[in-house]
């Protein structure tokens, strides 16, 4: 099971050398110059498009998530898809679903709503809590910090995985898509709260933070005007290699039948249901596999280029 | 052993059955098997795959094959050798007072034997009730509420220790032990103060309703009239024990002392069972166990693809290896099945187990007929029989009596094209009930794969006709306890029914007289409570002639179905598969509908 890993927090930069301002417009540049990362971001583009107009893309095919269509599959063979590749046609794109004909083009679509709503959902709360949890620990120091510090050890320390199990096993009646958010937020924000504590430390000392304490600016607007800006760009790339982390989770709790419920679509889900089809109908585990796998990848990939943007030096080539 | 009276349930998928809770904290491990189904029992399959003309009782002569090709009886056997069975779950027990699902009473009947047991052979041959270590089925008196039963000569246990008709007496008595008392639960509800007594480790003076005149007679006297109780006398909780040999309640489930003609060699709990000839076992009084091979050989803990494709691969070493019962074919190996090469060494059971949906009578606008008939019309059968593996794992069921039961008519008083439901004819009656408009309804639905199969079928069926269902997910093990709770049970859900006794009473009563409801471990999910139905019930126990008690259940099974407080869905057909050097196999009734251990043996024992 992934959580989001810390992957080596950007060095705090010297004195000399100021943080180079980037425009998300450069970013973008950035990104796409790489033919690799510009790969990566249009397949995310092209993802993020069918999770959010699910409802008319699979109007074209005239397939919704749940309906059955007992036509598409050859009962005698247990309920094989009928056809080469797991029922692939011009009705199905992606084939049916063995045993039941549901549409996997639909619910490879709906279930990457899901996937995205939950590991959007949970980034956003995990960089919110870990911003601000971290910035005041590293600014404010002292009791604060310990405090806040023990805490986030407890919460790394934790066996979360067992604990994501037990939770879910204990309230099996709870709206599943919220408790996988705060599960994975819960669990989720000291690793970014870890990194910006640092920064938020090395950046307090620096010239130009002083330089507003001397100059008689309040503690809030050197927090905010002052270091919150300088941490951007680490903010940016901690949240994109959590969306992957995130994804993976959520798949992986749907796989141990913990996460999503059936009948709601969820790739992990799919791929577990696959498991017993892979000699039969190998496409079943085929496509959610590679979904998750690319989708997985191309935030990995986004993410990469995106420190090496903002902060060179942080080893990429 | 035979597996008679209502079971419990099973080993695998876990469809509660039996009349009674018993059985259902038992251990039962590898609830994760997605079609592999626990306590089966049968008599002919129902349409299909029946096993026409199987009257060959003698094992001698060619194997026989239904017309889809899967073995109806498997060639000859012969003495020696040793058989192996595969199975992802282990027994969950030892203790025959304990244990009540079909792979475990299938198991028993190696090592134990009762007063009577049943016949062994395909088709209807297996609902037959024979003596077994008593010389009849007994004689009971006019009212059939006195039963006298004789002992065989010559019957000993496995250590040489004659059986005696006081061991009968003292094996029901510790068999009631609280810890025990687990197990199969009819003949508790038969035996005059059998429902309150405490065991024979708290109360040693024993029960006064069994009495032994001699050391060959024994005597039970029964609550009620009861002209079929020989059916239940097999069971497992009547087993024989001699005072003396059994010193705890826990002893037996580790240990064995058995009468039959294996005895345990050794056992590994959770992975292996080895059972060797009992020296003392003479096949001279036991005519229904042939006990072919030398020696068996019972392995645990094997992951039931992995043993789908081993047994499908019959590779050389695995030719004198059976699937064990509670591991059939999965769905998804069925496309593996297409040669008849493959098919000649399946064998499909026998249903046992009927799955159906309850539709809560108490609760609107399901109290009206109309929404229930409406809801019968409306279910897609066919996508119900795909979900669970395609017309040879599982039959269409339209009524709650299993194919078998005698007397039993085949009836459908909501039919449609094909069993795929009639959407308009679901849709007018539901207009006719002023709901034309559609409404919302929960649903339980079970953890397990193919219980969550089912309640995407039927959500899908019911979104038809414009009834939005919204599941309810509920963790396999605790699924019972909610559903049995009608303060906590959804209007609408999927459950089981199984039985091996081939009888309306067990297969109806508790589901559907209204006098039994109760408010935790409730078994009549569809709280139906009709006068005239309850009035049927306490009729047809007073008679005393089991042919038109039989015939009676079948009158009642119909007239239940016209208030449609449940849609039955499907009976199972598990496809159980075995190694190319393995003879005599068959379906039987006898044993909840799987292959009989007993019988079995190798065609070759030297290969």
């Amino acid at each position: 099971m992934t959580t989001p890993s810390a992957t080596a927090p950007p060095e705090p930069l010297d004195a000399a050398e100021r943080p180079r301002k980037l425009g998300l417009l450069s970013l973008l540049r950035g990104v796409v110059g790489s033919w690799g990362a510009a790969l990566a971001l249009g397949y995310l583009v092209v993802i993020a498009l069918l999770a959010i107009f699910a409802p008319l893309v699979t109007a074209i095919t005239g397939n919704d998530p749940y309906s059955f269509n007992n036509a598409a599959l050859d009962p005698n063979l247990g309920g094989l898809p009928k056809g080469a590749l797991g029922g692939i046609s011009a009705e199905h794109w992606l084939g049916v679903e063995p045993q039941n004909g549901r549409d996997i083009f639909a619910r490879i679509v709906y279930g990457a709503r899901s996937s995205f709503l939950i590991a959007l959902s949970a980034t956003a709360i995990t960089v919110v809590l870990g911003t601000t949890l971290g910035m005041i620990a590293g600014f404010v120091g002292g009791k604060v910090d310990t405090v806040i510090s023990r805490l986030m050890d407890l919460l790394l320390a934790f066996p979360s995985l067992i604990f994501m199990i037990a939770l879910i096993s204990a309230l099996p009646d709870v709206n599943r898509h919220l408790m996988l958010i705060i599960v994975l937020s819960l669990f989720g924000w000291p690793y970014i709260a870890r990194v910006i504590r640092g920064q938020t430390m090395s950046l307090a000392r620096r010239e130009f933070t002083e330089a507003a304490i001397a100059s008689g600016a309040s503690r809030t607007r050197v927090v905010f005007s002052e270091i919150l800006p300088n941490l951007a760009g680490t903010i940016i790339v901690l949240a994109t290699l959590a969306v992957p982390g995130y994804i993976g989770t959520e798949a992986g709790l749907s796989f141990l039948g913990i996460g999503l419920v059936a009948p709601a679509p969820s790739w992990g889900q799919m791929i577990w249901s696959a498991v017993s089809w892979f000699t039969q109908d190998p496409m079943y585990f085929i496509i959610p596999g590679a979904f998750l796998t690319l989708t997985v990848l191309s935030f990995m990939v986004v993410g990469d280029r995106l420190q090496l943007l903002i902060d060179p030096r942080s080893g990429g080539r | 052993m035979a597996a008679t009276g209502a079971l419990v349930l099973s080993a695998c998928s876990g469809v509660k059955g039996g009349s009674g809770p018993a059985g259902q904290g038992a251990p039962a491990g590898g609830n994760t098997q997605p079609a592999a189904q626990g306590g089966a029992a049968g008599g002919s399959a129902g349409s299909g795959s029946a096993a026409p003309g199987s009257g060959a009782s003698g094992a001698s002569g060619a194997p026989q094959f239904d017309q889809n090709g899967f073995v109806v009886r498997g060639p000859a056997a012969k003495k020696g050798g040793t058989v192996t069975v595969l199975g992802s779950s282990p027994f969950s027990h030892l203790d025959p007072a304990r244990g009540n699902d079909g792979n475990v009473n299938n198991f028993y009947n190696l090592i134990y034997r009762g007063l009577t047991t049943n016949k062994r052979g395909p088709g209807d041959v297996g609902t037959e009730t024979v003596p077994d270590l008593a010389t009849d089925l007994g004689k009971p008196n006019a009212d059939a509420t006195e039963w006298t039963f004789t002992l065989k000569d010559g019957i000993k246990y496995s250590d040489g220790t004659p059986i005696k008709a006081q061991d009968f007496k003292y094996g029901f008595e510790r068999a009631l032990d609280p810890k025990n008392n687990i197990g199969n639960d009819e003949l508790q509800q038969l035996i005059v103060g059998a429902d309150k007594y405490k065991g024979a480790y708290a109360d040693p003076k024993g029960l006064d309703s069994i009495t032994t005149p001699d050391d060959k007679t024994i005597v039970f006297k029964l609550n009620r009239p009861f002209p079929s109780f020989f059916e239940l006398t097999g069971s497992g909780p009547l087993t024989p024990f001699p005072k003396g040999k059994v010193p705890s309640a826990d002893y037996l489930d580790s240990n064995v002392y058995g009468s039959g003609p294996y005895q345990l060699k050794s056992n590994n709990p959770g992975v292996k069972v080895e059972l060797e000839r009992n020296p003392n076992w003479d096949p001279a009084t036991d005519p229904t166990r042939p006990a072919y091979p030398d020696a068996f050989v019972f392995q645990f803990g094997i992951d039931g693809s992995a043993l789908d494709q081993r047994m499908l691969a019959g590779q050389a070493n695995d030719k004198n290896v059976i699937a064990a019962s509670t591991d059939p074919l999965q769905p998804s190996s069925v496309g593996q099945i297409q040669n008849p090469q493959t098919r000649s060494r399946i064998v499909r059971d026998l249903p046992s187990c009927t799955y159906f949906m309850n539709i809560r009578t108490d609760v609107k606008p399901l109290d009206d007929v109309k929404v229930r008939q409406a809801i019968q019309y409306a279910v897609d059968k066919q996508a119900l029989i795909t979900a669970a593996g395609g017309p040879q794992m599982a039959l269409v069921a339209n009524d709650m009596l299993l194919p078998g039961v005698p007397e039993k008519e085949d009836f459908n008083l909501y039919p449609s094209e094909n069993s795929a439901g009639d959407i308009a004819k679901a849709k007018q009656l539901l207009a006719e009930a002023g709901v034309g408009d559609g409404f919302e309804l929960s649903m339980d639905v079970r953890g397990l794969p193919l219980w969550q199969g089912f309640a995407n079928a039927l959500q899908d069926s019911l979104g038809k006709v414009g009834i939005k269902v919204k599941q309810k997910p509920l963790d396999s093990s605790t699924y019972y306890d909610v559903i049995q709770t009608p303060a906590q049970q959804s209007p609408i859900q999927v459950t089981g029914w199984c039985s091996s006794w081939l009888n309306g009473y067990p297969l109806l009563s508790p589901l559907f007289d209204g006098t039994r409801i109760t408010k935790t471990g409730n078994q009549n999910g569809s709280m139906l409570n009709d006068p005239a139905i309850n009035k049927r019930f306490a009729d047809i126990a007073k008679l005393t002639d089991a042919d038109a008690q039989n015939a009676e259940y079948a009158k009642l099974d119909k007239e239940i179905m016209q208030l449609a407080p449940v849609v039955p869905m499907l009976w199972l057909t598990p496809l159980q598969t075995v190694g190319s050097n393995v003879g005599n196999v068959f379906a039987c009734a006898c044993t909840t509908g799987y292959i009989d251990y007993s019988s079995v043996g190798l065609i070759d024992p030297g290969a």
